[in-house]
């Protein structure tokens, strides 16, 4: 049946809105397949009656063809907005993309991450006097204070912090640290804010 | 205390003197520059709750900008050595990092909605008069990457007539380009009396300073480019 494939690309970008899988390359290319079959059959029907006055029955083959084209695309289109739009999450989190989300990356999206880090991201934010402001780190809410003591969920090795000093950042010590030292690794998940 | 820590506290209200060097270009600019923090602070509040992109505050994000390099510079200065100095290191380092907050939170609200109405944007002359440079820069240069993206993942494979990514779909209007919504609902306080102001449907309402209403976006967006109302 037309339009089924692209049922269930719809369905599947509903339930990942809140995670990320692995590109379904698959499925797209069944439904680019099943846009191309439509798009043939609604030619060939055309130059068929083209001679003849245009009938009521061939505007119903027309719709029975058209609606499923249109829909398949409107729903290619969606799925890749909505996987773009947390690539860009990524890239503003992140200089270079971490080897646990290029797995789940197409070619063509690693390529997006890497031309949108360069030409949006790092043309906006490297010009004018921002480099004052790191304009990646997390929106979550104001701060309150400087120090802060944060948990570290994952190994990061050491950091230096903007005063000289070392701080080696173990998977579950707890630290209190000034918040502008580690605010980025919080973004990026490596630490958890506690108190 | 001595009369150096009194001095501290004089500006801890808003901690930066007068700009010394008042240049012939700066003179233009009508924010007062002890007033940037809460311009900016209600530009990024307007700018969130309103669906369209507004105009840039771009005199008010330069001079803060200036503004949290003097203040950096200013903390450096600081003798940490003696404990009143470190509490008002403190207290000045907080304060920084709030203004950064809101700067970096408008900047980047901007950037959400330039992304997410670029097509639009581009096209609309009067929204790409309210970008900055630089966002005009990034709205072209998104819209170029993400074409792109559509091209190669999968708008390549189908038939040259189906390449577009601006098509209706048909009979029903429904377009690929996202638009603002300029008919939703915002909240907005008036701030100076405006007297009567003519709604759509030849409703008028009278306008006092103070008051809060509801209104439809399009009907009170030119007060809010005036700076007649705000939105809260």
């Amino acid at each position: 049946m037309y339009g089924e494939e692209a049922s269930k690309l719809a369905r599947e970008t509903k339930r990942t809105i809140d995670h990320f899988p692995p590109y379904n390359d698959p499925l797209v290319r069944s439904i680019t397949r099943e846009i191309r079959h439509l798009h043939e059959t609604c030619l060939e029907n055309h130059i068929r009656e083209a001679t003849q006055p245009l009938t009521e029955i061939f505007w119903t083959k027309y719709l029975v063809h058209m609606t499923p084209l249109q829909r398949n695309k409107r729903i290619l289109m969606a799925y890749h907005f909505q996987r773009i739009e947390k690539i860009k999450e990524l890239a503003w989190a992140y200089n270079t993309l971490p080897e646990s989300s290029r797995r789940l990356l197409s070619p063509d999206e690693i390529l997006f991450f890497s031309e949108y880090e360069k030409q949006c991201r790092n043309k906006y934010t490297s010009q004018m006097e921002f480099n004052e402001l790191d304009l990646g780190l997390g929106m979550i809410s104001p701060p309150k204070e400087v120090f802060i003591t944060v948990r570290v969920l994952k190994d990061c090795g050491d950091i230096v912090t903007e005063s000289g000093a070392t701080l080696s950042l173990k998977k579950n010590s707890e630290h209190f640290v000034k918040r502008g030292d580690v605010e980025r690794l919080i973004t990026q998940g490596y630490l958890v804010h506690v108190a | 205390m001595s009369t150096e820590d009194d001095f501290l506290f004089d500006n801890l209200d808003f901690r930066v003197p007068p700009a010394r060097d008042i240049g012939p270009e700066r003179e233009r600019i009508i924010v007062d520059p002890s007033k940037y923090v809460e311009h900016l602070t209600q530009a990024w509040i307007n700018e969130r709750a309103a669906p369209d992109v507004l105009q840039y505050e771009q005199a008010t994000v330069d001079g803060l900008l200036a503004k949290i390099e003097e203040q950096t510079a200013a903390i450096d200065d600081l003798d940490s050595g003696k404990d009143a100095a470190m509490i008002i290191s403190i207290l000045y380092q907080t304060e920084l990092e709030r203004v950064k907050f809101v700067l970096r939170s408008y900047l980047r609200t901007r950037i959400s909605k330039i992304e997410r109405f670029c097509e639009y944007i581009l096209s609309d002359p009067s929204s790409k008069e309210r970008l900055s440079r630089a966002e005009v820069i990034y709205a072209e240069n998104y819209s170029r990457v993400t074409r792109q993206h559509y091209h190669s993942s999968f708008l390549s494979s189908l038939p040259p007539s189906l390449q577009h990514q601006d098509d209706t779909v048909f009979d029903r209007g429904l377009s690929m380009i996202s638009q603002p919504r300029l008919d939703e609902a915002v909240f907005c306080r008036i701030m100076e009396d405006i007297g009567d102001f003519q709604l759509e449907d030849d409703e008028t309402v009278e306008l006092e300073t103070g008051q809060i209403y509801i209104f439809r976006y399009r009907t009170v967006r030119v007060l809010l480019q005036r700076g007649q109302i705000e939105l809260i």
